[in-house]
């Protein structure tokens, strides 16, 4: 017994002695289950590195009051890629000026409507705006245009960047729309008519300290009633509007603005103007979102001052031979009540007139 | 003195079966005392681990663990990053950046572009010390664009004009800017010493192929993946070593049949945003999100 007793004393001694290491030797040895995580905050992600400037938006619309109330008639009819919200500001300061502005084509959008129409629309109209058209204007349109600026009504064309989505074409006069294709502006073939046409490819500066490559910088050329008080414009992806005949290049970019398509970097003009009729490259300066960045206002203002400065021929352009009356022989549209939308005008077109006027 | 024959030869047998008993049981504890201070195979490696598909936040996730396996095994003394991919979310980009500046810190990385390292899986390779190409590679697409959903449906009662969205486009620009700089100044604190691209020309947002890449300084070197690998070993001062090769599991990619050779395989709805909320995603992608697309894959 004692020679058992002896074994059992070593191994219950050894057995303790192997569990004793076993338990100390992780804490000694250190524990492999655990581990240690150091963070990072890399300097150039800090904030203060990646501080913005932003483009200053303040001021307001102004437009000048003459001493007439004058309709500028805004077409919807050409399938045109803007939205009246996109020309709230202009409209605003026009009514909150005393100026009448008509919607012409809104909601119609398929068909621009007949050439009678048309001409008898600017015959109403003091001014014609129109906006990134997608049909083409018909060359009795174009010519009825030309007549119209001839006689001192005022011409606005603007043009807006290509998109995509549905492009539209005419094919022996009816608009067919396909998807999935860029859609052409139509703006060229009324704006060559007065020495301008666009470009198909938007400009863009990667110098940009603006917020965004889209965002180009232009200042005026020249001196001219419609830059007064302009120095500097803020157009998002402006088309250039090149310039021949007697139009004249009144803004330009700076010179680190390049073409998308060419990646040439150059001043390039983007607001022109021949005379009565005045092409803008862009769109986007007179929407909500812009109007109110860098000198945009004042520009939109000088624009709509121009719009209703003029003295138009009440006469012009004639409503051509498809009435079968020369201009003197058509009926005097009646006078309008104060507060009623009672003018003479196509079915599809809206009046929004000052509540004050 | 005399000795005894007999008890001499019974004590050298002692010894014999004392030695033979020792071998036999050395033999058989052998390899546990070989664990104990030797992995399996020699020990220094090159870990070789696979940055491919899309760079989603999960997968970053699989990625960071990884990387952080590879730091902490002390066999490990070298990592070659083996690349294809068009990147992802931002978020997921800058991660996986801030996972592969940790692994650099500690060890040699060493990154080869199989096919492509565009926009986020650029950002995430460019601390390695060297990126290898080939020909083909397309490399590069340093940039930022948002999808941005549509506005918010009617119906809803909210407590702010941007509750519920970025607020406005104006917003979204700046974020995409700020985004934008952040990758451009991590290009240029990694490779400002051999790009040859001024911040201007590399905001483009173009890609390169391996030999563009080369000249204009975003990579560093034609070679193929065991280029990679024995230069990442000759700079971890190697000799002899393993490789272990390490993959992550790349989600989002669901296999719904197969058969006659033909693999029919359905992306998941939007690999980049929140399943069943629709947000304004940040992307550091070569391409556009395919959402919900099946393909079919001949071959596999």
């Amino acid at each position: 017994m004692n020679r058992l007793g002896r074994h059992l004393g070593i191994f219950v001694a050894v057995l303790v002695v192997v569990l004793a290491v076993a338990a100390v030797a992780p804490a000694l040895l250190g524990s492999s289950d655990g581990t240690s995580v150091s963070g990072q905050s890399p300097e150039q992600y800090q904030p203060s590195n990646l501080q913005l400037e932003t483009i200053e938006e303040s001021g307001s619309i102004a437009v000048e009051r003459p001493a007439g109330t004058k309709t500028v008639a805004f077409d919807l009819t050409h399938r045109n890629s803007i939205t009246r919200e996109d020309l709230t500001p202009l409209v605003s300061a026009l009514v909150d000026a005393g100026h009448e502005v008509r919607f012409v084509g809104e909601g119609t959008g398929a068909r621009a409507g007949t050439a009678s129409d048309f001409e008898r629309t600017l015959q109403d109209a003091d001014a014609y705006v129109v906006a990134a058209p997608s049909t083409p204007f018909t060359p009795e349109q174009v010519d009825a245009v030309e007549e119209y600026a001839d006689g001192d009504g005022r011409v606005l064309v603007l043009e807006d960047k290509p998109s995509t989505g549905a492009a539209i074409s005419s094919i022996a006069g009816v608009a067919v729309s396909t998807t999935g294709g860029a859609v052409e502006s139509q703006a060229d073939n009324l704006a060559s008519r007065f020495g301008v046409a666009f470009g198909t490819s938007y400009l863009y500066d990667m110098t940009t300290d603006k917020g965004n490559f889209k965002a180009v910088t232009a200042s005026p050329a020249t001196g001219n009633e419609l830059l007064d008080g302009v120095e500097e414009v803020v157009l998002r992806e402006p088309v250039p509007v090149r310039t021949g005949g007697g139009a004249d290049a009144l803004v330009t970019t700076v010179p680190s603005a390049a073409l998308e398509s060419t990646r040439e970097s150059g001043e390039y003009t983007v607001l022109a103007r021949n005379d009565n009729v005045v092409a803008v490259g862009d769109v986007s300066f007179l929407t909500p979102d812009s109007y109110r960045e860098a000198d945009n206002e004042i520009l939109v203002g000088n624009l709509a001052t121009f719009l209703v400065s003029g003295d138009k021929d009440p006469d012009v352009p004639s409503t051509g031979s498809s009435d079968d009356q020369t201009p003197g022989e058509r009926p005097v549209p009646p006078t309008p009540d104060p507060g009623e939308n009672a003018t003479e005008e196509p079915s599809n077109t809206t009046t929004v007139q000052s509540a004050a006027t | 003195m005399s000795t005894d024959p007999d008890a001499t030869g019974r004590s050298l047998a002692t010894y014999g079966i004392v030695v033979v008993a020792a071998v036999l049981i050395g033999t058989v504890l052998a390899p546990y005392a070989w664990g104990v201070l030797a992995d399996d195979g020699p020990s220094d490696a090159v870990a070789v681990v696979d940055v491919s598909g899309s760079i989603t936040a999960d997968y970053v996730d699989s990625l960071r663990d990884t990387l952080r396996d590879v730091r902490s095994n002390e066999s490990i003394k070298a990592v070659v990053l083996r690349v294809d991919s068009p990147g992802g979310s931002a978020a997921a980009s800058e991660s996986l950046y801030m996972a592969v500046d940790k692994t650099a810190e500690e060890m040699t990385v060493v990154a080869t572009v199989d096919g492509v390292s565009a926009s986020g899986s650029y950002y995430g390779i460019v601390p390695s010390e060297r990126i290898f190409v080939k020909p083909a590679s397309m490399v590069g697409s340093v940039g930022v664009f948002a999808t941005v959903p549509t506005t918010v449906p009617d119906g809803y009662v909210r407590s702010g004009p941007d509750k519920g969205t970025r607020g406005t486009v104006d917003d979204v620009r700046q974020t995409v800017e700020q985004l934008k700089r952040a990758f451009l100044e991590t290009v240029y604190t990694h490779r400002g010493e051999t790009i040859s691209l001024d911040r201007e020309q590399l905001a483009h947002g173009n890609v390169y192929t391996g030999t563009e890449s080369i000249s204009n300084g975003l990579a560093d070197e034609i070679g193929s993946r065991d280029s990679a690998i024995a230069y990442a070993a000759e700079q971890a001062g190697l000799d002899q070593y393993a490789i272990v090769e390490r993959e992550t599991q790349q989600t989002g990619v669901i296999l719904l049949s197969q058969s006659n050779g033909t693999t029919t395989v359905r992306t998941q709805d939007d690999p980049f945003g929140y399943r069943g909320v629709e947000t304004t995603n940040y992307l550091m992608l070569w391409g556009h999100p395919a959402n919900d697309t099946e393909q079919e894959v001949i071959g596999r």
